[in-house]
């Protein structure tokens, strides 16, 4: 048996759902009434078994993503299973809310785990509390003919949710980090977008002479000067070598000469006096607000910036992303682009299979599509932004990542939660003028010492 | 005590288990299940080892209390506690105490007024207090900065993102808000030292700074007493305040140890040792009371 | 006790000695009078009339009165966030957890005060140690005691949880209150053969009443602020108290940018305590000076 329906009927409502009232868990699916945007294989169906009347319950990291995709993936979900209900929640301190749920022994079905807040993943995994997602990994996938749900998804966008052959997590979106400017501004002052860091110095100190801060940062979370500067020029002064070394605890590397130039081009910044005054106490959203005002020129962001920012951007503001300039032109193109946002299925959860089976709908293409659609990201899932109209944004990111040949990716924050503290806490002394490089650098090799002499914490490599 | 009232007094003692009993019993119940047991446990929790995601500990004896020895970030939140527990109550009880005396012994007009409006933040939430706070020292909408622009500085001001300033702006906001109350405790206490005292006083010639001195002072000794324990036990805790402004940041220079203790337990996930460090908070208040109470014996002046 | 308060109206009114520099320091009094009051009353003027303005003027022109009245944001406040709920969730919580402890203490501290008994001293020094615990080495395994007895997220949990942490201080208070008393009232009751129940009731409790107020006003407004135990004991969003509540939008605020709501918010949660307050100041100030001179 073959479900047929219409992909535009579908669009249609759930982009009403999306746009109309968000708190709608309530609501039941307008199109419940006979099935699914598309054609669904009768193996694709129900692979796992869920059984009838099994509910899932959701709650989810509601950040820069918003939460429109979500209830779209639910729709999808209550579509495909109408004797399944589905509820779905949206939080921010994901860790306060739902760790007390994790000790009662019962967490919610299926979780977005991201946000400044989240639940470490390093101790989620060490006190196996994630259920192997293995069965759905080999499950049919929903809406491409003939593939699992495995062969649907962006070759290495799993990787870092992999421990020891167990699919622990998934990532749900394939964020692209870089710098970000609005070339209204640029073509309005003549600005050209330089290769290299010298140029992009020389470029700082005109847009200062303009009356305008060269630069800002999300003040409050320096992690993204890290994830968005940092990282960046560490790759372009030691190439990937050295981001292996730094994940694999490598002795000194913080130290090495690749770090320390790094950090010495990125605290030009602060010694030239480019970073808009005030920025250290704004959280993300107030710098990101700055920068639309056009108060500073280039902010550190990922991909989710536009979606998250929509309602404050100025009209004609074109917001563009695009890889930070190195030493010289040769390591322009690189840029940081690794799949994020992970989702888990709790080990304890009342229903695991459920859990599975709406990621399934996650990331399903007509999900994907509906995500680079309407809230301008990408999901790592092929086909998933075919035939859809992509905003300027995201067309310029993904003009960088096809340049850098694919992005790349650092792992260390995601192992050790505390030399991820570090490194972001010693970024914001950093940026403040508070501590040399030379400093940043033993505070943080220490740090990173600690962890590798700590036989409490779980290590990783990689190669 | 007439011989009939010594009769139906000892009547009355016979019986009185009839109310000792009920009369205690259910505080005792609910204290012991809800207070006592908990804390027993967390002693325990305080011996193991605990990512706070299973309900099984391991074992592993004074680990934690050695590890904390030598953890910097817990010294680093220690010396804060300390920072407060000097600055806040000193600082709040000189204020009160000149604006309480101001109060009773000024000639000022609508001390109502005054009086109602410095309590007023006591009855506000804690974290209403600290959101309305967040905003005040904002570096770009905040009026702080705005006032500071008009008086010539070239940069907004981030009160919050300065480690240097961080702590003292967390740390003047508990005295904004603590100030009214020990007005009031003052005024009090001021209220009902005898007029003859400053009339005797005043007779001889004495000045305002001297009824204060020689005759307020020692006789509200006992309320500043009072006080210093209430703003000591405070600056113990801090956590609503410093939780709603600034969760410890920015990069640890306003942690204190109930933060430090709730950022290790609830978002990095190690139980046992957040435990610990509560235990060693706990230690510290215990023998910090015994000081505050040693140190501040005095005669007290009886009148 | 008594004597104290009567003094009080008569209050002295001025003895300053040196009437030439008596203009100067009336000044410089008034002047740090003045300037307090301004330093609490500001803040709240601009939180007022800041909850009127749109996100654009609060963020780019923070001195400026709102253009227009934005009442819509504090339908925001009340509708989408939720404040209203909050605010009925910690009434809930906060006036039984308060009448209970008002209720257990003054029983306990009645006997501990009045009878002597074996284990009396045992008793009071037990409640008394645990004033010293910071509330925070019990949380965890509070978190487990209430999942045990099928009280986690429900509001008699709290409310117990609130009274069994309040009772140390308020017995403390209490028990001290209750010595003051004379006696020579309680053993009269009893010759005239009032039961030792009547005699609490209709003798002891009237006796007490300034105690009373003190240890209310007291435990209001520490139940009232209480932020950590709802944190771990309330975890279902529509259960959430007042301050939890806030500090969840503070939170959504740094994904949503709506500053307008969040200062609306706060006004609506500040608006009716201090109606509330001004209304009982009197007794508020009363009771908290009763509570101070005798603790």
């Amino acid at each position: 048996m073959k479900r047929e329906l219409s992909r535009r009927d579908f669009l249609k409502s759930s982009g009403a759902l999306a746009a109309g009232v968000l708190a709608s868990q309530a609501l039941p699916f307008a199109a419940a009434q006979d099935g699914l945007p598309f054609e669904v294989a009768p193996e694709a169906m129900n692979p796992l078994g869920l059984e009838a009347g099994a509910n899932v319950e959701g709650v989810f990291f509601e950040g820069g993503f918003g939460r429109s995709y979500i209830d779209n993936a639910a729709d999808i979900f209550r579509a495909l299973h109408p004797e399944n209900e589905m509820s779905v929640e949206g939080i921010q301190q994901v860790s306060e809310i739902l760790r007390p749920r994790f000790i009662g022994g019962n967490p919610p079905d299926v979780i977005d785990n991201s946000g400044a807040f989240n639940i470490p993943m390093d101790s989620l995994v060490a006190d196996d509390q994630l259920a192997d997602l293995g069965p759905l990994m080999a499950a049919p996938a929903l809406d491409t003919p003939e593939k699992t749900f495995a062969e649907t998804l962006f070759p290495g966008s799993q990787e870092n949710g992999v421990f020891d052959g167990r699919q622990l997590y998934l990532n749900i979106a394939y964020t692209v980090s870089g710098i970000w400017h609005s070339q209204s501004l640029f073509e309005e002052k003549g600005y050209d977008y330089p290769r290299t860091w010298d140029g992009l110095m020389g470029l700082c100190e005109t847009i200062k002479s303009d009356g305008i801060a060269p630069w800002t940062y999300q003040g409050k979370f320096p992690g993204y000067m890290v994830f968005g500067c940092l990282h960046h020029l560490i790759h372009k002064t030691g190439g990937i070598q050295t981001i292996y070394d730094l994940d694999n605890l490598v002795d000194g590397v913080w130290q090495s000469d690749a770090v320390l130039q790094a950090l010495n081009m990125m605290y030009q910044l602060v010694e030239n006096d480019y970073i808009l005054p005030g920025t250290e106490g704004l959280t993300h959203t107030e710098s990101q607000a700055e920068w639309l005002q056009g108060n500073a020129a280039f902010i550190p962001c990922g991909t989710w910036l536009e979606n998250e920012m929509r309602e404050l951007t100025p009209d004609g503001f074109n917001m563009v992303i695009k890889p930070l300039p190195g030493p010289d032109e040769s390591t322009y193109d690189s840029l940081g682009a690794w799949p994020g946002e992970p989702y888990i299925v709790p080990k304890n959860a009342a229903n695991v299979v459920g859990g599975m089976e709406f990621m399934r709908c996650m990331l399903s293409k007509a999900n994907a599509g509906f995500f680079a659609k309407e809230i301008s990201a990408i999901m790592p899932v092929f086909g998933g932004s075919e035939s859809v109209e992509l905003s300027g944004a995201l067309t310029s990111a993904l003009q960088a990542v096809e340049a850098a040949n694919g992005g790349f990716n650092v792992l260390y924050g995601g192992w050790y939660s505390d030399l991820r503290t570090q490194v972001n806490n010693s970024t914001g002394e950093l940026m403040t003028g508070r501590i040399t490089p030379e400093q940043f650098a033993e505070t943080v090799q220490a740090s990173a010492d600690a962890v590798k002499a700590d036989s409490d914490i779980p290590k990783y490599t990689r190669a | 005590m007439t011989n009939n009232a010594s009769a139906a007094w000892a009547v009355f003692k016979k019986k009185k288990y009839h109310i000792i009993i009920p009369f205690t019993l259910p505080s005792l119940l609910l204290f012991l299940v809800f207070v006592v047991y908990p804390y027993g446990q967390a002693m325990y929790f305080s011996l193991t080892k605990w990512r706070g995601l299973t309900p099984r500990p391991t074992f592993i004896g004074l680990a934690n209390f050695e590890k904390l020895l030598g953890d910097s970030l817990f010294w680093n939140a220690l010396s804060h506690n300390l920072i407060y527990l000097v600055s806040i109550p000193a600082i709040t009880i000189i204020i009160a105490l000149y604006l309480a005396f101001l109060l009773t012994h000024g000639k000022a007009r609508f001390r109502r007024f005054y009086r109602i409006t410095f309590f007023f933040p006591q009855v506000m939430s804690l974290v209403a207090i600290g959101v309305l706070w967040s905003f005040i020292y904002h570096p770009t909408i905040g009026i702080l900065s705005s006032i500071a622009g008009l008086l010539g500085a070239a940069e907004p001001i981030a009160w919050l993102g300065n480690p240097d300033l961080a702590l003292l702006a967390v740390g003047a906001v508990v005295v904004w808000q603590a100030v009214g109350f020990y007005v009031v405790l003052f005024i009090a206490g001021m209220e009902s030292i005898p007029v003859s005292y400053y009339e005797a006083a005043t007779i001889d010639g004495a000045s305002r700074w001297h009824l204060f001195w020689h005759i307020t002072l020692p006789l509200l000794w006992d309320t500043i007493r009072t006080a210093l324990v209430f703003l000591a036990i405070g600056a113990t805790n801090m956590f609503a305040i410093t939780q709603t402004m600034t969760q410890g940041g920015p990069n640890r220079s306003t942690d204190v140890l109930s933060t430090y203790v709730y950022e290790r337990a609830f978002l990095s996930g190690k139980f046992g040792y957040a435990t610990a460090v509560a235990v060693a908070m706990f230690l510290l208040a215990f023998a910090l009371s015994v000081l505050t109470m040693r140190a501040t014996r005095r005669e007290t002046l009886e009148y | 006790m008594m004597n104290k308060l009567k003094q009080a109206d008569a209050a002295p009114e001025d003895f300053s000695a040196n009437r030439l520099s008596r203009w100067t320091t009336q000044s410089l009094l008034n002047f740090s009078l003045v300037f307090w009051a301004l330093l609490v009353i500001l803040p709240m003027v601009w939180l007022l009339y800041s909850s009127f303005k749109t996100d654009q003027e609060i963020f780019f022109d923070p001195w400026s009165l709102p253009s227009e009245m934005q009442w819509q944001n504090f339908e925001r406040a009340w509708v989408t966030v939720h404040v209203g709920q909050y605010f009925i969730n910690s009434m809930k919580v906060v006036v039984p957890s308060l009448i209970l402890t008002l209720a257990l203490s003054s029983m306990t501290s009645y006997v501990l005060a009045r009878f002597r008994f074996f284990g009396n001293r045992a008793l009071f020094f037990l409640f008394m140690a645990g004033m010293l615990f910071p509330i925070f080495m019990a949380l965890v395994p509070l978190f487990f005691l209430a999942k045990d007895l099928q009280l986690l997220n429900t509001f008699l949990g709290l409310i117990l949880v609130y009274t069994a942490y309040s009772l140390p201080f308020t017995i403390f208070f209490l028990t001290g209150f209750f010595k003051t008393l004379p006696s020579e009232l309680h053993e009269a009751a009893l010759i005239d053969g009032a039961n030792e129940y009547v005699v609490f009731f209709r003798v002891m409790l009237p006796l007490a009443q300034p105690g009373l107020v003190a240890m209310a006003i007291f435990n209001f407004l520490g139940m009232w602020n209480q932020f950590i135990l709802p944190l771990v004991l309330m975890t279902e969003r529509e259960n959430y108290v007042l301050p939890q509540g806030l500090s969840f939008m503070l939170h959504q605020q740094y994904y949503k940018s709506d500053w307008s709501a969040l200062f609306a918010a706060v006004t609506i949660i500040m608006i009716p305590t201090l109606a509330v307050y001004v209304v009982f100041q009197n007794q508020i100030q009363k009771g908290v000076t009763v509570g101070a001179l005798k603790g």
